[in-house]
């Protein structure tokens, strides 16, 4: 989607203000943001745009939940908004917790899926990185057969055999 | 005393004899992974106190438990100085860490092949080289450095995002995996037309590789009468210092577009971290790599047979002009050794000792800090490195004799 403040670049935020009573949303480029997020409303007039307006309880917007307006900076490591959406940095491990929508939104955009498919935490215990090993193995799998190298498939079916061998020795349940 | 006698390996061991890459195409893979303390902000929004904390933790649990084995330690001073400047033409040190500001380190091991970087982006970054195409080899590498920094170090974890890291482009597996190659018969036939396929298909980015952006290595100042544009030959500038090196960031070698690369080098690296595990970036990875080097080899195999008396001049010239230099740029020098590769691969070359790892070699002794290391003060400038360059290759190729047709 094309920024609704300058017609220009692509979208990657949306606001929602309550302009009169209801409810406005917008969906703005990093740019125009980090002016809003600068200048204040005055230097982002939301009287420029034709906004969407949806009423509340209705099917548009159960579809598109709103998102709540995050704080302008985190309170950790005092990171603005605008530079996690401008350079795609984030300042500290609150700036996940604090800007969720916000960074959910982002690497939605940028990545091919928002849940951790790799190793867990050293921190885990023992069977749950034998569950991740047996999913991240379970996952090259299919890239290897998608490209067709049966020799590489056939090393990974071994070892997935080993790893659900290891899982049920242990009681442990199985993996969809 | 050199700085190089400092380093633990006279050359790193990607490119020594013992471990030929397997390839002339593949030259090296590097794999690096981030990590960060969960109760720290990450180096970038970080004040020095804070930096200087991640730091301290780390380096104790470095000396603790010894992840590199014997390893060389740089402080944040001897990154600043032309030892840095070495680490980073080794592809040991990212730009990040070698232009970054306040508390930062660099442990290295004997074997030049593993780097564990304190405070560049995030608070640990952990580096692996492989030789040729061995993204898995690298890749087993840095985790298990990471295992064992693991057992004492909390990360900064998500159930559903996994490693939490300062760019949102590395979340997840935290990791990035990149494989140099070369490839000049592709190039002659105009390569960036070929290239959107492979890219697509594994969500593996393929660039050019830029020259540049190292130190100034400040001990070289150039004296104030040398002109701003030098000329080595009536074609090619000799560059600026900080333009004679190939230097990598943490996602890999220093992007351009493929058109802009200097001596037919091209990366191949991974965009996504998050929703893919280590091991199919890994191998997402190496097969885009792979299959770079199959069209390759195809491609070199047609010119060969339609065009072998072209090649032979277009080697045969390079050969002659790397042997008969005496000022040689760092943009020619790659191109001269690029065309040597290809010849030397086609059969086209004969000289005792021309592998992929003596040229492999030559890419990093070529570079501005290598030449430049334990010349003294009044020698040098960018005309002295060229001369040097000129001189390095000039014995290298003494023995090269170009094949009849």
């Amino acid at each position: 989607m094309i920024c609704q403040k300058c017609h220009q670049k692509p979208a990657t935020a949306r606001y929602i203000e309550v302009v009169e009573g209801k409810a406005v949303e917008q969906h703005v480029c990093a740019e125009c943001l980090a002016k809003y997020l600068q200048g204040g409303s005055e230097a982002f007039s939301l009287n420029e745009i034709k906004p969407r307006i949806y009423a509340p309880g209705s099917q548009t917007e159960q579809q598109k939940p709103p998102l709540r307006r995050p704080r302008q900076a985190c309170p950790a490591c005092n990171t603005s908004l605008a530079t996690i959406m401008e350079k795609k940095m984030v300042g500290c491990t609150e700036c996940y917790r604090h800007f969720y929508d916000t960074i959910e939104e982002i690497l939605g955009q940028i990545q091919p899926g928002t849940r951790h498919q790799g190793r867990s935490s050293a921190r885990d215990d023992a069977r749950s990185r034998l569950r991740n090993d047996l999913r991240s193995k379970r996952a090259l799998l299919r890239s290897v057969l998608k490209v067709e190298d049966y020799e590489q498939a056939a090393i990974l079916r071994d070892e997935i055999r080993r790893l659900e061998a290891g899982l049920q020795i242990g009681g442990g349940e199985e993996l969809p | 005393m050199k700085q190089s006698d400092l380093l633990p390996a006279a050359l790193p061991e990607w490119c020594g004899s013992d471990m030929e890459p397997s390839s002339w195409t593949e030259i090296v893979s590097s794999c690096t992974l981030c990590r960060n303390l969960p109760d720290l902000p990450f180096p970038p929004a970080a004040r020095a106190e804070e930096k200087q904390e991640a730091l301290r933790r780390v380096e104790d649990a470095v000396r603790l438990l010894s992840p590199l084995q014997d390893h060389l330690a740089c402080t944040e001073k001897e990154l600043e100085s032309p030892l840095g400047s070495l680490l980073a033409e080794r592809h040991l040190a990212p730009r990040e860490v070698l232009h970054g500001h306040g508390p930062r380190a660099l442990f290295t091991d004997r074997r030049g092949s593993r780097a564990l970087i304190i405070n560049a982006l995030d608070h640990v970054s952990i580096r692996a080289l492989a030789p040729g195409n061995n993204t898995s080899m690298a890749l087993q590498q840095v985790l298990s450095v990471e295992e064992t920094l693991g057992s004492v170090l909390d990360f900064s974890y998500d159930e559903q995002r996994g490693f939490l890291t300062s760019r949102l482009t590395c979340t997840g597996t935290g990791l990035k995996v990149c494989v140099l190659l070369h490839l000049p018969a592709l190039t002659l036939m105009g390569l960036p037309k070929l290239y959107p396929g492979t890219a697509k298909t594994r969500d593996v980015a393929f660039c050019g590789v830029a020259a540049g952006s190292g130190l100034d290595l400040p001990h070289l100042g150039a004296p104030p009468s040398e002109p701003q544009q030098l000329s080595a030959t009536p074609y090619m500038p000799v560059e600026p210092i900080t333009e004679q090196c190939l230097l990598t960031e943490i996602e890999g070698f220093i992007p351009v577009p493929p058109e802009k690369s200097p001596g037919a080098l091209y990366a191949v690296f991974n965009q996504h971290s998050l929703g893919v595990s280590e091991e199919e970036i890994a191998y997402g990875v190496y097969h885009a790599a792979r299959e770079w080097c199959v069209k390759e080899e195809e491609t070199r195999l047609t010119l060969l047979k339609s065009n072998r008396l072209w090649l032979q001049d277009w080697v045969g010239r390079a050969v002659a002009l790397a042997r008969g230099t005496h000022i040689a740029g760092f943009g020619e020098a790659l191109d001269w050794i690029s065309r040597i590769r290809l010849g030397a691969a086609l059969g086209l070359l004969r000289m005792p000792g021309l592998t992929p790892a003596a040229l492999s070699r030559m890419l990093i002794e070529i570079q501005a800090a290598h030449l430049a290391n334990g010349t003294s003060e009044e020698l040098s400038s960018r005309l002295h490195l060229a001369r040097l360059r000129a001189e390095k290759l000039r014995a290298f190729l003494a023995q090269c004799e170009i094949t009849a047709s």
